[in-house]
């Protein structure tokens, strides 16, 4: 259960910002702080790691999205180590 | 999984925001207005550290949280100059690389196709009367992954210890055609801007670089700006479109291994249009060709301004157009940039100019361009390559573990230097070879080569690197091994690798904020850490393990092993003089071994002003960048732009530049020119296609790390090959659908991506190199820069077949 703190850029144009906002707004996962410049810190809350992943690619192809960074993540409430597939 | 109490996560909610908005509110070249720990600050369980990120060469600083001996948080450091507190999707996750279930624990000796575990006292003395045996025969293989302290180790162990430079590193593979670059334009290694360029730069050209994904921290610094509002024009000059492309205002799309013809295109523009900077070209350069008669001289032979332009005569844009593919009036867009000195141009590399077979020339071309045109030593206006690893610079490049360097800059061929350094590490006179030892390629190729053949490696170490996924031509360089039975791999690792398949003897080593540390990143900032966390089993420091396997070759008599005082090559001492056994695990921690080896090594680092400051200094900083020299009220003060008067204590007063270690002994630069060449393998009849090798965001170089990470792992389980979709439709290829990709050197069979993340222009394959289970490496070509032995894995000709269901 991911609580993920992003730092999302902005585009420069009013119209594209403002969509992004209104698709941010509406996504229950989100919750969007204040814009900053051009910078708009979020905090992504998601059931399962996997959702969490879904967020990150949706926020990659939003239109108004430029760039989205991260500024935390907590992981204590771990699933299951991966183990990879070469073995000894 | 545990389902976390409602205060709990309104709490961690609450935390993530005030992280994400003091980030949001910070900004590059302005000092940090926070303090860290902003996560967690009031979690009175979790306690927090800095250290640098584990990946890749940028260097972003993150703050690691640590509850009951657990690393449980990540969050980026606001304090960090590098990052600002911002950090990638594997910064993300990176203190999860610890904890995939099937760390190595104990070492493995293999009993045929199995191993068994033995103990660590048996391990080391396996290693130590293998080398002892055959001192001359045993090569040791290490990484740009290597903390400093580990490298310092392996290097003293190898050069001043055993006599031999048979010792070399991954970035063997991924940036010493930046380092012959630097070498043949300015006559010493590392760039002279650094990341503050990106602040300021009007326009930022990437050259076979996709930043967006491989360093999006730095990338993001610039997108950033134009959001902001600023005019900054990106220009992507590549092989095949990304999400670097993406963000740029100008894409350039050329034909594989032109990009030579491009660099001097514009350099003949510069010189057509007389727009080129004579005040920069007659102060501070002068000319330079390679010598026909002695060809293998990386220094080459002095060329007039005259004999330039006429070599540059023919490189038209319509010219350049025709061998590029780019078409000629973005070719003279470049010429006006460049030929425009009101703009701030900076120039961003990665492994598309290194990993080339002609990549110590075109660095020196792009080096070229900027001097050319004057387009250097202002904030904004800087050629600056950047690194794949977090150390390359700092371990490899700096204290010198590559075959053919001693540390600070030092050669092994140079007498002068040899007898430097023997004095700086306390060794007899002589013990230093004269010679430099095997490369990368041709080590493995001797330790994959039968005695009775002339494969005069018989032992070989690897430390912190996964040569058995990342050498090229696999089959000939690293499998062959497998028939080979009197040849003996040892592996220190954290993970089972593809390395480990064909290990005889595997030894766990602790990783990352499991020791202490000190990294180098790309913009030479040296960087420090404390362990944090303890590693599991018996997985033991990398230094110790050579420190151990030198002390008991010690044992067995072998005299290199003594210093001139006759005293043992690693003796440290604590504070109150007492010889401290470090040899032994259970004492290794008694003293930092760490700060003694970084302050022996610190002597190494005035001769070619490459100066550190004290290991105290770097426990205080988020990194600094060399040369860092003492003012006069005591402080330390780093550099950010050498060769500048106006920045680099080391530059006269009234210079201006100054190139203060010349090829030509005149404080200038060298302009070069480098003619375009075909390469040495292109598509044909029979091989058709270019095959282009690389990374993707999610996964860091083989994947070792990344790949236990479940997220990052279940965001790109696995290789795929990207593929033009009119090329796909010739072949009947679907997305999806199973293909064989196939060069005279093997094959490897993976699933399609058609309109995938990465975009190839038609008769271009790519395939990223994370997956162990898809060894793309079995098909690249081992063909390398003739000066940096550096091969290239961004192209070679393969045909492309769909497999039967």
């Amino acid at each position: 259960m991911p609580v993920s703190g992003l730092v999302i850029t902005l585009s420069e144009s009013p119209e594209d910002r403002a969509s992004a906002l209104v698709s941010l707004g509406e996504s229950p996962c989100i919750e969007v702080g204040e814009v900053n410049g051009s910078r708009l810190p979020i905090v992504v809350d998601t059931p399962t790691f996997e959702d969490d992943r879904h967020v990150w690619d949706w926020l990659h192809n939003l239109r108004g999205v430029l760039f989205v960074d991260v500024a935390c993540i907590h992981f204590d409430d771990e699933e299951n180590p991966q183990q990879s597939e070469v073995s000894l | 999984m545990t389902a976390l109490g409602t205060d709990r996560r309104t709490f961690l909610k609450s935390s993530a925001m005030a992280a994400a908005t003091a980030v949001a509110g910070s900004a590059f070249g302005r000092p940090a207005t926070h303090s860290l720990p902003v996560i967690g600050a009031n979690d009175g369980d979790v306690s927090w550290d800095k250290a640098p990120c584990r990946f890749c060469g940028t260097g972003c600083h993150v703050q690691v949280g640590v509850k009951d001996g657990r690393v449980v948080a990540i969050a980026g450091d606001i304090q960090a100059d590098v990052n600002k507190g911002l950090l990638c999707v594997k910064g993300y996750h990176v203190g999860k690389i610890l904890y995939g279930s099937d760390r190595l624990t104990r070492p493995l000796l293999r009993e045929g196709d199995s191993y068994k575990p033995i103990a660590w006292d048996e391990a080391i003395d396996i290693i130590a009367q293998k080398i002892h045996a055959a001192p001359k025969r045993f090569g040791f293989y290490g990484s740009g992954q290597w903390t400093i302290g580990e490298g310092c180790a392996a290097n003293k162990f190898m050069k001043a210890g055993l006599g031999s430079n048979q010792i070399d590193g991954n970035p063997r593979l991924c940036m010493s055609s930046a380092v012959t670059g630097f070498l043949s334009c300015y006559g010493v290694d590392e760039p002279a801007g650094c990341y503050d360029d990106l602040d300021a730069c009007d326009v930022l050209i990437m050259w076979g670089n996709n930043p967006a994904e491989m360093h999006p921290v730095l990338f993001s610094r610039v997108i950033d700006r134009r959001a902001r509002g600023e005019h900054v024009l990106c220009i992507d000059i590549g092989t095949r479109r990304t999400r670097t492309t993406d963000l740029c205002q100008e894409y350039l799309e050329f034909n594989p291994h032109s990009d030579l013809a491009i660099a001097n295109g514009i350099a003949h523009l510069l010189i057509k249009n007389g727009t080129y900077s004579r005040e920069f070209v007659e102060k501070y350069t002068n000319f330079r060709q390679l010598d026909p008669d002695q060809p293998n001289n990386m220094y080459g032979k002095p060329m007039s301004f005259e004999e330039y332009s006429s070599a540059l005569e023919a490189y038209t844009p319509e010219y350049v157009s025709k061998i590029s593919g780019v078409p000629a009036e973005k070719i003279r867009m470049l010429g006006d940039l460049f030929g425009d000195p009101s703009k701030r141009i900076t120039s961003l590399w990665c492994m598309g100019m290194n990993q080339h077979t002609r990549g110590t020339a075109i660095n020196c071309l792009v080096h070229s361009i900027h001097f050319l045109s004057g387009h250097f030593g202002r904030p904004g206006d800087s050629p600056t390559s950047l690194t794949g690893q977090p150390s390359a610079c700092g371990t490899v490049r700096e204290v010198g573990t590559l075959c053919h360097l001693l540390p600070g800059g030092r050669m092994v061929a140079n007498e002068k230097d040899r007898h430097s350094a023997e004095d700086l590490w306390n060794v007899p006179r002589g013990r230093i070879a004269p010679v430099p030892g095997y490369h990368t390629v041709a080590m493995f190729e001797k330790f994959c080569t039968p005695a009775s053949e002339g494969g005069d490696i018989d032992t070989m170490w690897v430390q912190v690197t996964n040569p058995g996924q990342t050498l090229p031509n696999l089959h000939k360089l690293f499998n062959k091994k497998k028939q080979l039975p009197e040849k003996f791999l040892i592996v220190s690792d954290v993970y089972p690798t593809a390395t480990t398949r064909l290990a005889d003897l595997i030894l766990p080593s602790a990783m990352w904020v499991e020791k202490n540390g000190m990294y180098g990143n790309s913009e030479r900032r040296t960087q420090h850490w404390f362990k944090m966390v303890s590693p599991p089993g018996e997985a033991r420091d990398d230094c110790w393990q050579t420190i151990a396997v030198a002390h008991r070759m010690l044992e067995l008599g072998h005299e290199g092993m003594k210093g001139r005082d006759g005293k043992f090559i690693f003796h440290i001492e604590d504070a109150s003089g007492n010889a401290v056994p470090v040899w032994k695990w259970e004492h290794y921690y008694d003293v930092n071994v760490d700060a003694h080896l970084f302050e022996e090594y610190r002597a190494f680092t005035t001769y070619k002003q490459k100066d550190l400051a004290p290991y105290s200094e770097y426990v205080k900083a988020r990194g600094l960048r060399w040369p860092v020299v003492q003012q006069k009220d005591g402080s330390w003060r780093e550099t950010r732009f050498r060769f500048s008067e106006f920045d680099d204590p080391y530059v006269k007063q009234g210079a201006g530049q100054q190139f203060y270690h010349s090829v030509t002994k005149d404080d200038r630069a060298l302009i070069w020119f480098r003619p375009y060449e075909e390469p040495p393998e292109m598509p044909d009849d029979q091989y058709p296609f270019w095959l282009n090798t690389g990374r993707v965001i999610e996964h860091w170089h083989s994947g070792t790390m990344t790949r236990r990470v479940p997220e990052l792992a279940r965001a790109v389980p696995r290789a795929y090959v990207e593929m033009h979709p009119e090329d796909a439709r010739e072949l009947g290829i679907h997305r999806g659908d199973r293909v064989r990709v196939e060069s005279r050197r093997g094959h490897m069979d993976l699933p399609v991506w058609i309109n995938g993340r990465g975009k190839p222009p038609r008769g271009q394959v790519f395939v990223p190199f994370f997956d162990e289970t898809m060894l793309i490496n079995e098909v690249t070509l081992d063909a390398h820069d003739p000066f940096s032995r550096q091969p290239d894995y961004k192209k070679c000709a393969v045909r492309v077949s769909r497999v039967p269901a």
